[in-house]
């Protein structure tokens, strides 16, 4: 081969590797394929019951005809919505069986009153209750809908949601997978696991009998600039390097942000909001704004927290726990969280991963 | 206040000291490693020459790395956004401004969409700053004055300097909620937005809050496709890790927001400024304040359709930024309220558009050794291969290639190979801006308005 073929050849080759990843984009832009501007939610709004919200609109369009002719007629329905929908309407008052349901195996199961679901049922579908649903024992549930409200027996398990619009009353050792929500309170019973419960007051366990002494009464005001890392005081927060212990009762007027580890003594009372790496309240304190940390937050029993708590790892609340109130709700969010009995939160629980009431 | 107020003077000279020496170490060093291995016996420009090669492959591969571990923290790690799943809470007063300058084709799009967010009746206030508009904006603002005098104000500003940092700051003062959001006029912010950018404040920490903003004329010309793909890889993929890796994500003007106290605090709105909001970033940062980066917050935005309006844009972006480069680079090494981490990302951070002109003078100084007959092709080979990293093909395509996977828009992928010739021109603007910068003898000061071009005013 002449040096000037090979030269050649050797150009081309270089041209040819260099021009190679211009094609599909140069085919891309003469015909282009993928010009929409990346998709934005025009509503963008967080809702622990959008599943439900969706599945009410859902049946109001394709099975409001059948659910009153159920409740008229008194009589148990099956077919098809214009939609092709199948589905089961029940009068009201109709229990599901276990027989019933394996003989049935529809997607839609509807309900035009109150129904009760006998223990041991397995509903691997959509389940609407236009009235309030008693749930035996043991009882599994993909996700259900009902229009007032819900009781159940211990051992229940939810794969995706359950929405009531009236109280919602779980018993022992459920296992909660998707989304809980209610329009009223939700009671959730000891050994239950869960990753999202919503709801006016939702009550973890059962509430102790003997309401815990409000140390933080006493409180008093400590000054900030005399400990070891404290670095700044000023737009109404104090910033402290290294890890931080309150006494006792100690009492601050405005926000604390400690880079380190922060360890609050019982009866401590805080009138803003606390941030730390770790956080640790012994027990009895009273915090009126949040509670935010990288890591863990341990709240001890008795402590009341005005504002949400957000832990980015583990989050353990101890008994009679309060969080938000009646007037100001709250959202507790967590990677994983371990809740001991009588907790109240006035709001949500967002858990990643497991939430456990002991 | 001034800007100043957040510069501790007696860190900022502890920091000249560091600076200082640690140049001396670098350059000195380097000199005698020069002198003594690579370059014995050349003459003294010779080996000036060679260090500053040497140190612009240093500074390359810094960069180099730097994206290389954004782009596989976002493959790997799970994203970090804690205060997303605030549903509920005691939600604060907020008060969005709404800068408008000769904004009467968009003014009316966004004000209807603030109407209809979800956000408590009474805690939320809009606030239009109409400065010295000549269309009919003032006519648009006054009208939904009128029609919801609960919701909405306008703030005819007449006088004062002109540019967005100085209407901000004087709108400011008529503001009383501690919560300040800001959304430029031609944006359309979704229902649920409002309480996404308030989240992250019930964090004592957080300062700042920025959202990410989406091309919405993404397909009018190749220059928006190519900076539709650009924005993927900053948002999606730098800001995100910054906010995983608890670095310095970045205020971004719009579609975010401030804690009014914390920004009272590090001396308001600096109007000296010709990019308030990294400057803004940068003085929060030193307060001890920290900036929320929220990728799920998101709101459209439109992107320069021509060559000459992107230019402009990244030569702006690129002197406001080194202005903050020169203003805080010494007293963010030695805070004593910032991290080491943050320390190391916010100087890179600062550094980002000198590059540009550093990797010019690269290229400069090793043609000028190759002509003075230091023939190392190794050299000029090591500084080719990661200049084609940094700004060509590898780390910077695989952090827009990244971008595109996690965003699930995977087709627009193919026009990759032409984001050279945009970081080109991105490079060659921002050396020539940063050139007239350090030529110009006067301070920069921003007494005006910079607006991209709306689609309906071009045709």
């Amino acid at each position: 081969m002449s040096p000037f073929v090979a030269t050649l050849l050797f150009a081309s080759i270089v041209a040819g590797l260099l021009v190679l990843p211009f094609l599909p984009a140069l085919r891309e832009v003469r015909r282009a394929r993928d010009v929409q501007p990346l998709a934005v939610s025009a509503d963008g709004r967080v809702f622990a019951d959008y599943f439900a919200q969706r599945f009410r609109a859902f049946v109001e369009e394709q099975f409001a005809g059948p659910l009153t002719e159920a409740r008229r007629s008194r009589q148990i329905l099956h077919g098809r919505s214009d939609a092709q929908n199948t589905f089961v309407a029940l009068p009201p008052g109709t229990p599901l069986a276990a027989k019933w349901t394996s003989a049935h195996p529809t997607p839609v199961v509807l309900s035009g009153g109150d129904l009760p679901i006998d223990s041991g049922v397995h509903l691997d579908r959509e389940v609407y209750v236009d009235g309030p649903v008693s749930l035996g024992q043991g009882v599994h549930l993909r996700a259900l809908l009902a229009e007032g409200s819900a009781d159940a027996g211990d051992g229940l398990v939810v794969q995706r949601w359950l929405h009531a619009a009236g109280n919602l009353q779980i018993g022992r050792g459920a296992r909660l997978y998707g989304r809980i929500s209610s329009d009223g309170e939700i009671h959730l019973g000891t050994g239950s696991c869960f990753l999202r419960l919503a709801g006016r007051r939702v009550v973890l366990g059962t509430i102790g009998e003997t309401p815990a002494p409000f140390l933080h009464e006493s409180a008093v005001p400590v000054d900030p600039s005399s400990w070891p890392g404290f670095v700044g005081d000023e737009g109404g927060r104090v910033l402290v390097h290294g890890d931080l212990e309150l006494p006792a009762a100690a009492a601050i007027d405005r926000d604390l942000v400690v880079r380190g580890r922060l360890r609050l003594g019982p009866g401590c009372r805080i009138d803003g909001s606390l941030k730390a790496r770790s956080i640790e309240i012994v027990g009895q304190g009273r915090i009126e704004g949040a509670l935010v940390a990288r890591e863990d937050i341990v709240v001890g029993a008795g402590t009341r927290v005005r504002g949400p708590v957000i832990a980015e790892g583990d989050l353990v609340l101890g008994a009679d726990t309060e969080i938000g109130d009646r007037d100001r709700r709250a959202t507790v969010r967590a990677r994983r969280a371990r809740i001991a009995g009588g907790v109240v939160v006035h709001g949500s629980l967002w858990i990643e991963e497991k939430g456990e009431i002991r | 206040m001034s800007s100043s107020s957040v510069i501790d003077p007696t860190a900022s000279r502890r920091a000249r000291v560091v600076a200082a020496l640690g140049a001396l170490v670098f350059f000195g060093g380097g000199y005698l490693l020069a002198c003594r291995w690579i370059l014995p016996g050349h003459p003294h420009h010779i080996r000036i020459q060679l260090l500053f090669l040497l140190s612009v492959i240093v500074l390359v591969c810094v960069y180099l790395v730097r994206h290389y571990l954004f782009t596989f923290n976002r493959l790997f790690v799970r994203p970090r956004t804690p205060y997303l799943d605030v549903d509920e809470a005691d939600w604060p007063e907020v008060t969005v401004l709404v800068p408008a300058h000769d904004e009467e084709t968009v003014l009316p799009r966004i004000l209807d969409a603030l109407l209809r967010v979800d956000y408590p009746d009474g805690r939320l206030h809009v606030l239009i700053v109409d400065d010295r508009s000549t269309d009919a904006t003032e006519e648009i603002a006054d009208r939904y004055v009128a029609r919801h005098p609960h919701l909405v104000r306008v703030f005819h500003r007449r006088e004062g300097l002109a540019g967005k940092s100085a209407a901000l700051r004087d709108a400011l003062e008529r503001v009383d909620t501690d919560i300040v959001l800001v959304f430029d006029a031609d944006y359309v912010p979704a229902r649920g937005l409002i309480k996404q950018l308030v989240s992250p404040f019930f964090d004592p920490e957080v300062g700042a809050v920025m959202g990410r903003v989406v091309p919405v004329n993404t397909g009018s010309t190749l220059l928006t496709r190519l900076l539709d793909l650009e924005r993927s890889g900053g948002y999606q993929v730098d800001q995100q890790a910054r906010m995983n890796l608890g670095l310095v994500p970045q205020y971004g003007g719009t579609v975010g927001g401030v804690r009014r106290r914390a920004l009272d605090a590090v001396g308001g709105w600096n109007v000296d400024s010709l990019a308030e909001d990294t400057d803004a970033t940068f003085r929060l940062l030193l307060g001890g304040w920290k900036t929320v980066y929220q990728n799920r917050s998101e709101c459209y935005e439109e992107v320069p359709e021509r060559w000459p309006d992107r230019m402009r844009q990244v030569v702006r972006w690129a002197r406001g930024h080194n202005q903050c480069l020169f203003r805080y680079a010494l007293p963010l090494l030695t805070s004593r309220r910032v991290g080491w981490r943050e320390k190391i990302d916010g100087e890179l951070l600062l550094g980002v558009y000198l590059m540009s002109p550093i990797l010019v003078l690269g290229w400069a100084a090793a043609l000028s050794l190759w002509y003075l007959g230091i023939n190392r092709p190794d050299l000029i080979l090591i500084l080719a291969v990661a200049s084609y990293s940094v700004i060509g093909n590898f780390a910077t395509f695989f952090e827009v290639a990244a971008a595109t996977h996690l965003d699930r828009t995977r087709q627009r992928i193919r026009l990759l190979p032409f984001l050279f010739f945009g970081f080109l021109v991105t490079v060659l603007s921002v050396t020539a801006g940063a050139f007239v910068q350090l030529a110009a003898a006067s301070p920069a000061r921003r007494d005006f308005w910079h607006r991209t071009a709306r689609q309906g005013e071009r045709r």
